[in-house]
């Protein structure tokens, strides 16, 4: 009887740990990716005026715009803002148009978070007249400042 | 972006903790479920004293809660959430305020109507799950 209660104890126990063990996991899991995300956005950040002037047609150029225009057919123009610090960017002169489809991966937000106004980070394809075939676009509206 | 993670972290943290609350008591409880599992302690302790996870659970649920509110409220980065998904969001907390307040009262065994409060506990669980759940929905 009380060799059966201690198998008992036991088993319960061992299924206790194994719940634990499993929301823990899960939670785990949700930081990390929490954090991929938020990495992504960190990287996203980065924009650098100079490298993207100096950029040629074909290389890959990754810059942060402020939306100024939208044009028909999935093209926009938008100010080169460049990082100052974690969440604030400085506008600059230059202007960047940007060509995007449906298959463009879009990153917290949709296509339609693409308005005036709109901070958005593109990684794209530098063409000839140095506009961007975006292939990914970040949406970063609400979480940068522009000075 | 340090904001969104703590944002992000600490909202999926909430939900899943959520999903642990509600199953607690189904396991410190003689329930089929427990029984099946084996969860169901034979220690003679009474049915509330078991219970202890499930109010720690709740109260760290509460402060999580807060701080996946506080944080994006703090910083300002509400402008381009989807307001209905922020309404839901702010009826959960309220809920989970409410529930807090009935299960503080459930915690005593000479409760005069425990019934009504019992039911009216599961019923606010539903409706804070559904709220939750349309928060997800549209602001994950």
């Amino acid at each position: 009887m009380e060799a059966n209660s201690a198998l008992e104890a036991k088993r319960a126990r061992r299924v206790w740990i194994a719940l634990v063990a499993l929301v823990v996991l899960v939670a785990a899991l949700a930081v990390w990716m929490s954090a991929r995300m938020s990495g992504k956005m960190s990287a996203a950040g980065a924009s650098d005026e100079q490298a993207f002037a100096k950029a040629t047609a074909g290389s890959t150029g990754k810059v942060v715009l402020e939306v100024a225009e939208i044009a028909p057919s999935g093209t926009f123009r938008g100010k080169l803002l460049v990082k100052k610090t974690e969440e604030v960017y400085v506008q600059t002169g230059t202007l960047v148009a940007v060509q995007f489809s449906a298959q463009t991966k879009m990153v917290m937000g949709r296509p339609e978070d693409i308005r005036p106004g709109a901070i958005v980070h593109v990684t794209g394809t530098v063409r000839k007249d140095h506009g961007l075939d975006a292939g990914q676009i970040v949406i970063l509206t609400g979480y940068v400042h522009v000075e | 972006m340090n904001s969104f993670f703590y944002a992000s972290a600490s909202g999926w943290i909430a939900s899943i903790l959520i999903g642990a609350e509600i199953v607690l008591p189904y396991l410190l409880r003689r329930t089929r479920l427990s029984e099946l599992l084996g969860t169901v302690s034979r220690d003679g302790k009474p049915y509330l004293h078991r219970m202890r996870p499930h109010y720690w659970a709740g109260y760290v649920l509460i402060v999580l809660s807060t701080a996946h509110a506080w944080v994006p409220m703090q910083t300002g980065h509400m402008g381009r959430a989807n307001m209905t998904g922020l309404w839901f969001a702010t009826a959960a907390l309220l809920l989970l305020l409410f529930q807090a307040a009935l299960g503080l009262a459930l915690q005593d065994a000479k409760l005069p109507d425990r019934a009504r409060f019992r039911s009216w506990h599961y019923w606010t669980m539903m409706a804070l799950m559904l709220c939750v759940a349309a928060h997800v929905w549209l602001n994950a």
